[in-house]
């Protein structure tokens, strides 16, 4: 598996993985996201997994306890796009509804754009 | 019926490697796709069974073996000389889906048509077999 980016648009952080994620390759995972996990300047984590060709039982495992951890420090954890195998593979194991997906781009767009201003109301 | 086995020890990336390997002999076989994958995540889970609990911690032999039926179908067999299985601790079932673990065993129920944990001897075996459909099959020699 390659390195694992981290970017943060603008109050969100996307951490994209590629490759396989297994046995192997879960600690690296793991360690890469920890630093950013109970982040408090952030209101979401995404995890692109757009080239993500593989995922295992580990990865799975991986996966739950990073969304439990999201979950006890109350930010949302999101899977962006995963490919079609990652997909079959969570399905299989009757999860694909269990997460948070961003299924296109413009899902991404729409959690990561810049907090919406409130209309101001004209004054009469 | 032709035969292929390939052994390592039990590091994770030992058995990933070994895995990979056994893909590739199977892909002289089989055509690519959504069938290698699944056989390829099957023999990942048994394998990294292996890895995690045959040996305690400690350094021993992993084997993949190959049986395949040109035609027909392949088994496949991951051994171990550790500890061993219990298969009647072993779970099936899917667990919760918060449970961190517990998924290894269901996958490779899933992904094949038939299941079996068995104890030869010193010898540990996870055997699963795949029915595979003629189209499949790059040759049937």
């Amino acid at each position: 598996m390659e390195d694992v980016g981290i970017e943060r648009i603008n109050d969100c952080l996307v951490a994209t993985c590629s490759g396989e994620i297994t046995f192997e390759a879960t600690p690296k995972v793991k360690k890469a996201l920890e630093p950013h996990m109970a982040r408090k300047d952030i209101r979401a984590l995404v995890l692109d997994l757009r080239q993500v060709v593989y995922l295992d039982s580990s990865g799975i495992s991986m996966l739950i306890a990073v969304n439990t951890r999201m979950q006890s420090v109350g930010t949302p954890f999101y899977l962006y796009d995963p490919s079609e195998q990652v997909r079959k593979t969570l399905d299989m194991v009757q999860l694909i509804s269990f997460f948070k997906l961003l299924d296109t781009e413009e899902d991404l767009r729409r959690l990561t754009g810049p907090p919406a201003t409130k209309a101001r109301r004209a004054e009469t | 019926m032709l035969e292929f086995t390939l052994s390592t020890t039990n590091y994770p990336q030992s058995s990933r490697r070994l895995t990979r390997a056994a893909i590739s002999i199977l892909s002289e076989f089989l055509k690519e796709g959504e069938l290698m994958h699944d056989l390829d995540l099957a023999l990942t889970e048994a394998c990294a069974n292996v890895v995690r609990h045959a040996y305690e911690g400690e350094r021993g032999r992993l084997e993949i073996t190959l049986h395949i039926h040109p035609g027909e179908k392949l088994c496949l067999e991951v051994a171990d000389w550790g500890s061993g299985l219990d298969p009647n601790r072993v779970c099936f079932d899917a667990p919760d889906p918060s449970a961190e673990g517990g998924r290894g065993f269901f996958l490779m129920k899933q992904l094949t048509d038939e299941f079996q944990i068995k104890r030869l001897g010193d010898k540990n075996v996870i055997w699963m077999c795949k029915l595979i459909k003629e189209s499949e099959w790059k040759t049937l020699e």
